[in-house]
């Protein structure tokens, strides 16, 4: 009996890993992404865009699953975290923060669903 | 007619996002915490059916659950026990305030930002018979429509009724996996392995446990339910490929959590 408990439990165990391992999972900014936002948003550093990331990571998922950037087109970014910013509490700086960064992923086409 | 459109769309985005607090499984936790500040009340329930002799059992827990911060949550429970079984003297029925629960959960990292959601998980339970320490670790993963989680459980019980004090080492491997049929809507199996380990000459006794699980959410609420038949003894059959002596034939569980 203890080999097919052994089975089981590293059957979901290798599941779980496989699923994780292959999974995309939110990308973090590059300079890239910061050299593409200049000509919206000029001035726009690599550590703004660290910060939005960790500020959408943190403050977001206490309320809902976390969304990929290309789940939604470019446009409707600011205005999604506009409508949640409040019950986030995102101060403007930080709101900014989280926009360029969704924006900025969002824009790339390559990686904006994942790795 | 902008802030319409951007209000219908914020309202699409909530319902298709789960909500951080809800759980999709009964058994296995996943890693979120609630925001900081937000609040919310979970009645369990949990029916346990069938062993050696009759035997039924239900276990009522109000939970009330509190975020602190971006990581950390909080809860305290109320634990209730009614059990019916066949004795020595007959059909008993009792029932009881076991005690009180004491819960914390740490998320160490997010099941869609990073490559796999990490919580750690504490619980302190004391009442008039026992006293109960339980440490968990979450893993869990979602993509896309699917969800999956595994919790590895350890737990320890000083139980004060007997002659003299009993303790209990339960350890506990608990995974499940659904899939989202719509935004709100999960289906999925859920698997408990449960080992108990007694001092002494007592043998160990271990069961699997194997069935369905369904969950629902909507802005505010959600439930969850599962059916849990035992489906073989791991260690310490009584009956059969089944251990009717520690675990029941069946266990039903169903939560609700209400956002106040």
């Amino acid at each position: 009996m203890r080999p097919m408990r052994r089975l089981a439990i590293a059957s979901l165990a290798a599941g779980l890993c496989v699923t994780a391992a292959c999974a995309a999972a939110l990308r973090q900014a590059t300079p890239a992404d910061a050299v593409r936002l200049a000509p919206r948003w000029p001035g726009t550093t690599l550590e703004d865009l660290q910060r939005g990331r960790s500020l959408y990571v943190r403050r977001c998922s206490g309320c809902h699953t976390l969304i990929l950037p290309g789940a939604h087109p470019v446009e409707e970014w600011p205005g999604l975290v506009d409508g949640m910013a409040d019950k986030a509490r995102l101060r403007p700086g930080e709101r900014d923060d989280v926009v360029r960064f969704l924006v900025a992923v969002a824009s790339d086409g390559v990686d904006a669903k994942g790795r | 007619m902008r802030r319409v459109l951007q209000a219908v769309l914020i309202l699409a985005v909530s319902a298709a996002a789960a909500a951080a607090s809800e759980r999709h499984f009964t058994y296995t936790y996943e890693s979120g915490v609630l925001r900081p500040g937000g609040r919310e009340i979970e009645p369990w329930n949990t029916f346990r059916l069938g062993k050696s002799d009759f035997y039924s059992r239900l276990d009522t827990r109000l939970e009330a659950e509190l975020g602190l911060t971006d990581r950390l949550q909080t809860s305290l429970y109320l634990n209730f026990k009614a059990v019916a079984a066949d004795t020595p003297l007959g059909r008993t029925s009792t029932t009881e305030l076991q005690g009180i629960s004491s819960e914390w959960k740490l998320k160490l990292s997010d099941p869609v930002a990073d490559r796999a959601g990490v919580a750690l998980y504490g619980e302190l339970s004391a009442g008039p018979s026992e006293v109960e320490i339980e440490g968990k670790l979450i893993l869990d993963k979602r993509v896309g429509r699917l969800l999956g989680a595994l919790n590895l459980v350890a737990e320890h019980e000083w139980k004060f009724d007997e002659p003299e004090t009993e303790r209990e080492t339960v350890l506990e491997v608990d995974a499940a996996a659904c899939w989202f049929l719509t935004p709100r809507l999960t289906a999925g199996l859920e698997l408990r392995s449960r080992t108990v380990l007694l001092p002494g000459e007592e043998p160990t006794r271990s069961a699997l446990f194997l069935g369905p699980t369904v969950s629902y959410a909507k802005e505010g609420w959600w439930v969850a339910a599962s059916v849990l038949p035992q489906i073989r003894a791991l260690a310490g059959a009584s009956d059969g490929r089944l251990d009717l002596e520690e675990h029941e034939r069946v266990e039903v569980r169903l939560l609700f959590g209400l956002e106040f």
